[in-house]
């Protein structure tokens, strides 16, 4: 389907990683690139933080993330990957990088049956608001 | 790779139905995947050919006349369709396997209100990969809201006249 611009959410959890692993597959498949968005928020950190310390705590984990994925993934030297730290809201920030992507991937969090619990509220708000085709990688996904 | 064995596309026979159809059939060319057509009817209907074209062509006419073409063109198996009155997310989940894609429309909007209930169930159940395709999606170029071009090309070239 041609060169596809393929925005991924990384988070740090293992949902995370198979959303990214998934997009580098993707774009090494199709001659895409790939850029990966980690959010983070004020009132999720710890209050001795500073604005500097969490951004550059945020960079160095979304680094090793790619680091560790283009290392599983066949053909990866091909694959273009920008990365990008962003302080906002996850659905916000996703739904705003993506805006003039060809696809968006997220992972989901498993099964239960508190469905939108468990999907995360971001996935579902994300689904909601995107432009593009949206891809949810499920806990059970290859 | 993502490659896979099937597509498996949810359709329901409304205007958001087509650009979901699309995205499946241009996916399951690109990784030369069977593509599985699925609808789902209420618990009223009595199916009594849940794979047939001519079921398809009267709950969904505009996916039937895509699925003809494909047909037409990459073979009778290239396509599959499963029409079974029972839940639709229930069902989607139950035919699309760990090998598969699923594609499904993104949740109807009503107002301020977004119906999310078989997006959210597709999305949390499936055991593969899901593709939801916003309504608000603008189809790129290279793929159109009717099957692939290749699809409706005719299968034998007719011969060209010869010179004069």
């Amino acid at each position: 389907m041609g060169a596809q611009r393929i925005v991924v959410g990384v988070d740090g959890t293992e949902g995370g990683r198979r959303a990214l692993n998934w997009a580098l597959r993707e774009a090494s498949n199709r001659g895409g690139s790939v850029r990966a968005v980690m959010s983070w928020r004020w009132d999720t950190a710890s209050p001795t933080q500073s604005t500097e310390s969490i951004q550059s705590e945020a960079e160095r984990v979304l680094r090793d993330e790619i680091a560790s994925q283009r290392a599983a993934v066949p053909g990866e030297a091909d694959v273009s990957v920008a990365a990008e730290v962003v302080e906002g809201r996850a659905a916000d920030v996703l739904v705003r990088a993506a805006r003039d992507a060809d696809l968006l991937v997220l992972g989901s969090h498993g099964h239960n049956r508190m469905l939108r619990t468990v999907l995360g509220s971001t996935a579902q708000e994300v689904v909601e608001s995107a432009r593009c085709p949206v891809v949810v990688i499920p806990s059970s996904a290859r | 790779v993502n490659g896979y064995r099937h597509v498996v596309v949810g359709v329901a026979g409304h205007a958001g139905t087509a650009r979901t159809l699309a995205w499946a059939m241009a996916e399951s060319v690109a990784t030369d995947a069977q593509l599985v057509v699925v609808h789902a009817l209420d618990a009223a209907h009595h199916v009594d050919r849940p794979g047939s074209l001519r079921l398809l062509e009267t709950v969904d006419r505009s996916a039937a006349g895509a699925v003809a073409a494909a047909r037409r063109r990459r073979g009778d198996a290239s396509v599959r369709i499963v029409i079974v009155a029972d839940s639709a997310g229930e069902l989607l989940v139950r035919e699309a396997g760990p090998e598969d894609l699923l594609v499904i429309g993104g949740p109807p909007r009503a107002g301020w209100w977004v119906r999310s209930g078989t997006t959210s169930q597709v999305m949390t159940m499936a055991r593969c990969p899901v593709i939801v395709v916003s309504e608000r999606w603008e189809l790129p170029v290279h793929i159109s809201s009717r099957p692939p071009a290749e699809w409706m090309r005719p299968k034998i070239a007719p011969a060209k006249p010869e010179e004069p």
